[in-house]
């Protein structure tokens, strides 16, 4: 057997699983179509003498609310009831039995569900926004992919939670529940702390909350207003937005450091 | 090669699903969101700015104007504030001791042929009819400029309306007529493929 090739049967066995037809082709079409749908200038031309460059991080914002929770949907299938059912079913142990290392069984799987979900997500979403607004979009690629960079790092944070209870409860479905708990309570926290730090004029509160949503600092970077009057509470600089944004994934990459520690050294089947 | 039929194939219906969306989105009608109309006289070796607006990408402007004579109507990419401040600076001396020298078609050709960019479309109209229709790239101020390059008078008619798309429908609908045949194109081995799989798996049960 050629080296590599395990890696690729179980990547290609993890894909065969988690984008059965038409799984995949329903998730395209609603990114694509949720793209055109969502996409609006309403925030940008509200806020007096916004920049282009506001106006790109504002129309990449506008439609990354619902596609972003659709992907983690898809996240959460794949790792929680695709990767929690082969545990559960001992389809991992056949897995374990390749000449392959655990870490790159792990990435195998983790490439597919997490991997090929990003690739579809920014494959549809950022050529539809450049149909949409080609001057906009070219012009200000780089704030483009900031926002996702930004919006993304807490989704692929809760990802590597989820993964880590997967490999430790072995159970999809107990992993699928405990997942969507915690997007929502990950979601009502930061609107709490957001609306914590408007009340209490903290601006320690809306850095806090940048570390795990760098969205946050990268909105007030750009001047959007959640709340009148916030402008007064903080104001980042780039490399601050920067920062946030390079400590959420430093976060994220601990997080899953500790799946992959745990997948090679503990888990057992 | 099994599975790169299968890969293709998977390809090919990415294509088709992106192509029944963006094919869907083109099929949502567009709603007015703004209208305008006026008529005038135009002097002779004069320009007229009938309207300016801001639109962004999601909008389209469509206009028509009539005319019982030679008539260029452009299209400007600048607010009309821009053209008149531009104007003021080049020929300090001008525009408000002698009103109607300002309207002089000699300040509107220079400010062109410096901002040469800033011209988005330019039509001329000769005893009748003409359409223009524009959609920006990023969030623009658009002028209308109505220019009488004759000497004598002519009478225009100009209508025009902002219609609200969820995206440029020529855009959308090119892609859905790519990506669909192509898309299908890419399918059939795969098809074929699942096709005599299960006839074979048939024929053994």
């Amino acid at each position: 057997m050629k080296r590599g090739k395990p890696f690729l049967e179980v990547f290609a066995s993890a894909v065969h699983e988690d984008y059965r037809f038409p799984i995949l082709e329903i998730f395209v079409f609603f990114y694509a179509l949720g793209t055109f749908a969502l996409a609006s200038f309403g925030s940008a031309l509200s806020t007096m003498g916004a920049s282009e460059e506001a106006v790109a991080y504002s129309l990449a914002s506008s439609v990354l609310g619902t596609p972003l929770f659709v992907f983690l949907i898809l996240i959460i299938k794949n790792l929680a009831y695709g990767l929690g059912s082969d545990i559960e079913k001992g389809v991992i142990q056949t897995y374990l039995s390749y000449p392959l290392k655990r870490s790159r069984i792990l990435s195998a799987k983790l490439l597919s569900a997490i991997g090929l979900s990003l690739l579809i997500l920014l494959g549809i979403q950022i050529p539809a926004l450049y149909l949409l607004a080609p001057g906009i979009v070219a012009s200000h690629f780089g704030a483009v992919l900031l926002t996702y960079a930004a919006n993304l790092s807490p989704i692929l944070f809760i990802s590597g939670i989820m993964l880590l209870v997967t490999l430790i409860v072995r159970r999809g479905g107990l992993a699928l529940v405990f997942g969507i708990i915690l997007y929502f309570a990950f979601s009502i926290v930061s609107s709490m702390l957001m609306f914590t730090a408007f009340a209490t004029k903290s601006s320690t509160i809306l850095q806090i909350l940048s570390v795990f949503y760098p969205s946050t600092a990268l909105s007030r970077y750009y001047g959007m207003q959640f709340y009148p009057g916030i402008e007064e509470v903080w104001v980042p600089t780039f490399q601050e937005v920067a920062l946030y944004i390079g400590a959420s994934y430093l976060i994220t990459i601990f997080t899953f450091a500790i799946a992959y520690i745990y997948f090679c050294r503990r888990f057992s089947v | 090669m099994n599975r790169w039929i299968v890969l293709l194939g998977r390809g090919g219906t990415i294509l088709i699903a992106i192509g029944c969306a963006s094919l869907l989105v083109s099929l949502i009608p567009s709603a007015k969101v703004g209208s305008f109309s006026g008529s005038g006289v135009a002097t002779g070796k004069t320009w007229y700015w009938p309207y300016e607006h801001v639109l962004t990408p999601q909008q389209c402007l469509s206009v028509s104007i009539s005319a019982n004579g030679t008539l260029k109507a452009y299209l400007l990419e600048v607010s009309f504030q821009t053209i008149y401040n531009w104007i003021k600076e080049t020929h300090p001396q001008s525009p408000g001791s002698e009103p109607f020298q300002y309207w002089n078609e000699t300040y509107l050709i220079e400010f062109m042929t410096a901002n040469s960019q800033t011209v988005a479309i330019q039509k001329e109209i000769i005893d009748g009819e003409a359409s223009l229709e524009y959609t920006p790239t990023k969030i623009t101020n658009i002028t209308l400029v109505v220019h009488n390059p004759n000497p004598s008078f002519v009478k225009y008619n100009c209508e025009g309306s902002v219609l609200l798309t969820m995206a440029p429908k020529i855009t959308v609908q090119t892609l859905s007529q790519t990506t669909i045949p192509l898309g299908f194109f890419l399918t059939i081995p795969w098809i074929i493929n699942t096709y005599k799989m299960r006839k074979e798996k048939q024929t053994q049960h």
